[in-house]
């Protein structure tokens, strides 16, 4: 034990005086954290709440250009960013206003919709009336007419395609229902005065009734219902609570910056090859595991100070910067269970990294592009849910994917530590493994002969 | 009874040593035999590739031998590793220290790993400094040592546990006179103690001043062996040991 102990104390030692490992175990992970997190938040405000801006030039001379614009403004997400601008902006200073980044969209109602509109109606009303099934010509197919009937939008390229997707599906609904209004009003418009003729035509005159007499018999037709809606949306998240950007990156970038511990810790490794101190302990009454141990536990002992330093982050710092508060859950055995076992997975794949590798150089590029790699696998830059089904397979062989998936489950969704046990023990073996792996190649290394 | 009690146990005894390297076929080792009796100092020689470090590796528990028998002590190195590994010490050709630990802090971390106790620790820490004139600069790093310092450092861990048998491979590469002279005076100091050491080197004079017996490998083969004087005399055409040596191995460059 004593052993083992000395082991510690050597490597955190060794640690303290390295600052350039310092920095990376410590600096960089808080870095990460904090800037990941501030941008994240303000991407995800912006995904959820469509806090983007949007310019609207009603170019048309009628009331249902008044209307379309009275609906965008009641679409809920626009409320705080609609500007409504009548003909004194041209199209072209619509599209400068988005390429300057002054709005992010601009929606142009083109002159003569409401003309257009109203006569197309018209046209289908009397088609769906019409005896002989004959349908009036349309209203006109010059560019003019074709103007007239397309809204157009420009956009930021540079907005999220899910944004533009709520955009553009907030125009459509808007317009459709107003066209739909439209529609309607004008069929019953014409619908009293065709049933009229076709009653009278019927009848005959012989009758006494008058067409006048069948109008003011026949009731009036309201069309306020068209606006009614029966069908709802009930929004319910099937977690308890949403992860917020700090609940997500907080543990991401802590994992992250834990697992970039493989770079120091397998250089220190292949130094300990190099410099001959390896081998000289192999020459003394002490074991290779009593060796490894002592490493394990030290670096242990410092992605657990990485993961604390990262929740106070969250907890005390980041909230202060204008995100929401770190909100950690009440299962602090299954936090402190996947943290362990993350750290455990992370210094068994340093100490294989540091077996395998044969030089310094080696180490440094292969410890960091692997985590680099298990990290984007394992949804710590992209969810996993926006990747395609192959890569979401990939990622469920990604150990950061494991102590990742795990505390978010904890974080938000309250789990326990049997619920998150698949994830330790895969974590667990993980580190078994890898450690496995060091102690046969640490074993197979031989001196050169001499 | 203890084997290294027994004084008619040899210190070192090797029986027949083969080592093939992998799939190379040519073996390090073919065949090396070899006794050392206790207290005796055996310097041993060779170019580059004839062997010495792994003969060496495999005295001290760092390699198997492909074949035959390697005993310290009595115990043999392969089934009793533990119980060698109490007995020997390493100076090994690097310089095996932890750079950004101080000099002490180094004597502690390996007297724990030959798992001296608390105040034999420190006394054999402060011992092995003095010893090695590094009391002065022990709480400085050793990356802000100098050549010659290092190398007495190197020197400093490989005595700490006072092994019965002490293996020093090329201990004073690269160092300057002062600290060469300082080495070799600690070893003649242990050799007048009893201290028994196998002590590689491409340095003639050095073998000449302290080994009491000398032996030329080459190819993993022992090319001749005794005294200083025996090997002088059985080669009448030579003028110093280092003509024998090259006689023996030939004059055409190894690397």
């Amino acid at each position: 034990m004593l052993k083992v102990l000395a082991t510690i104390r050597k490597e955190l030692l060794q640690l303290c005086r390295d600052r350039a490992g310092l920095l990376l175990l410590f600096a960089m992970p808080c870095a990460l954290v904090l800037v990941i997190s501030l941008i994240q938040d303000n991407i995800l405000k912006a995904t959820a709440d469509l806090g983007v801006s949007v310019l609207v030039l009603n170019h048309d001379e009628g009331e249902l250009g008044e209307k379309l614009v009275g609906r965008l403004e009641q679409v809920k997400s626009f409320q705080s960013a609609i500007r409504v601008a009548g003909r004194e902006l041209s199209d072209a200073e619509g599209r400068k206003a988005v390429a300057d980044g002054h709005c992010q969209f601009c929606i142009i109602i083109p002159p003569g919709m409401s003309e257009w509109v109203s006569g197309e109606a018209r046209r289908l009303a009397q088609a769906s009336l019409a005896k002989d099934g004959q349908v009036p010509a349309s209203g006109g197919t010059n560019t003019a007419s074709e103007n007239a009937a397309r809204l157009r939008v420009f956009f930021d390229p540079t907005i999220q395609g899910s944004v533009r997707a709520s955009v553009t599906a907030s125009l459509e609904k808007a317009a459709l229902l107003t066209e739909l209004e439209e529609r309607a009003a004008i069929f019953a418009s014409i619908l009293p005065e065709q049933v009229s003729t076709a009653l009278s035509e019927s009848i005959g005159e012989d009758t006494g009734v008058t067409v006048a007499d069948l109008r003011a018999a026949m009731p009036e037709i309201r069309l306020d219902w068209i606006q009614t809606a029966t069908l709802g949306i009930r929004e319910e998240t099937a977690m308890s609570r949403f992860p917020t950007a700090v609940q997500h990156n907080v543990p991401a970038w802590s994992l992250f910056g834990m697992f970039f511990i493989v770079v120091p810790l397998a250089s220190a490794l292949i130094l300990e090859r190099q410099q001959g101190t390896l081998n000289r302990l192999r020459a003394m009454p002490v074991s290779l595991a009593q060796v490894l141990a002592g490493k394990v536990v030290a670096y242990v002992l410092i992605c657990l100070v990485q993961f604390l330093l990262m929740l106070l982050l969250g907890i005390l710092v980041l909230p202060l910067l204008g995100t929401a508060r770190l909100e950690v859950g009440t299962a602090v055995g299954a936090i402190a269970a996947l943290v362990v076992a993350s750290a455990l997975a992370a210094t068994g794949f340093g100490l294989m990294i540091g077996a395998l590798a044969r030089t310094h150089e080696q180490a440094s590029m292969l410890g960091a592009l692997s985590v680099v790699i298990a990290a984007a696998i394992g949804g710590i830059m992209i969810p996993v849910y926006v990747m395609p089904p192959a890569m979401r397979v990939i990622s469920q062989y990604s150990p950061i994917a494991w102590g990742h998936q795990g505390l978010l489950d904890v974080f938000v969704k309250g789990a326990s530590l049997p619920d998150v046990l698949p994830n330790v023990l895969l974590l667990a073996a993980f580190f078994g493994v890898t450690l496995a792996i060091a102690c046969v190649f640490l074993r197979g290394r031989n001196l050169t002969a001499g | 009874m203890n084997a290294i009690s027994r004084t008619d146990t040899p210190a070192l005894d090797l029986r027949n040593v083969v080592k093939v390297y992998g799939k190379s076929g040519r073996p390090a080792l073919a065949g090396l035999s070899l006794t050392v009796a206790r207290g005796e100092i055996l310097g041993l020689l060779g170019p580059n590739g004839a062997g010495k470090t792994t003969a060496i590796s495999i005295m001290c528990t760092l390699l198997p031998p492909t074949s035959g028998e390697v005993r310290i002590a009595g115990f043999d190195v392969r089934r009793q590793a533990q119980q060698v590994r109490q007995l020997i010490g390493l100076v090994p050709q690097d310089i095996a220290l932890y750079p950004q630990l101080t000099a002490r802090e180094n004597l502690r971390y390996f007297g724990r790993m030959y798992g001296l106790d608390q105040d034999t620790l420190n006394s054999r820490s402060e011992a092995c400094l003095a010893q090695m004139g590094l009391t002065e600069k022990a709480d400085c790093r050793i990356d802000t040592y100098s050549g010659g310092l290092k190398r007495r450092a190197n020197l400093a861990v490989g005595l700490l546990q006072r092994p019965a048998v002490l293996f020093l491979d090329e201990p004073t590469v690269g160092v300057d006179p002062q600290s060469r002279n300082m080495i070799l005076e600690t070893l003649r100091g242990l050799r007048d103690s009893g201290m028994t050491m196998v002590y590689t080197t491409h340095y003639m004079e050095e073998v000449q001043q302290l080994c009491s017996r000398i032996v030329i490998l080459d190819e993993g083969r022992i090319m001749a062996q005794g005294a200083l004087d025996g090997l002088l005399a059985a080669h009448p055409d030579c003028a110093s040991l280092g003509e024998v040596f090259l006689k023996l191995t030939g004059r055409q460059l190894r690397d």
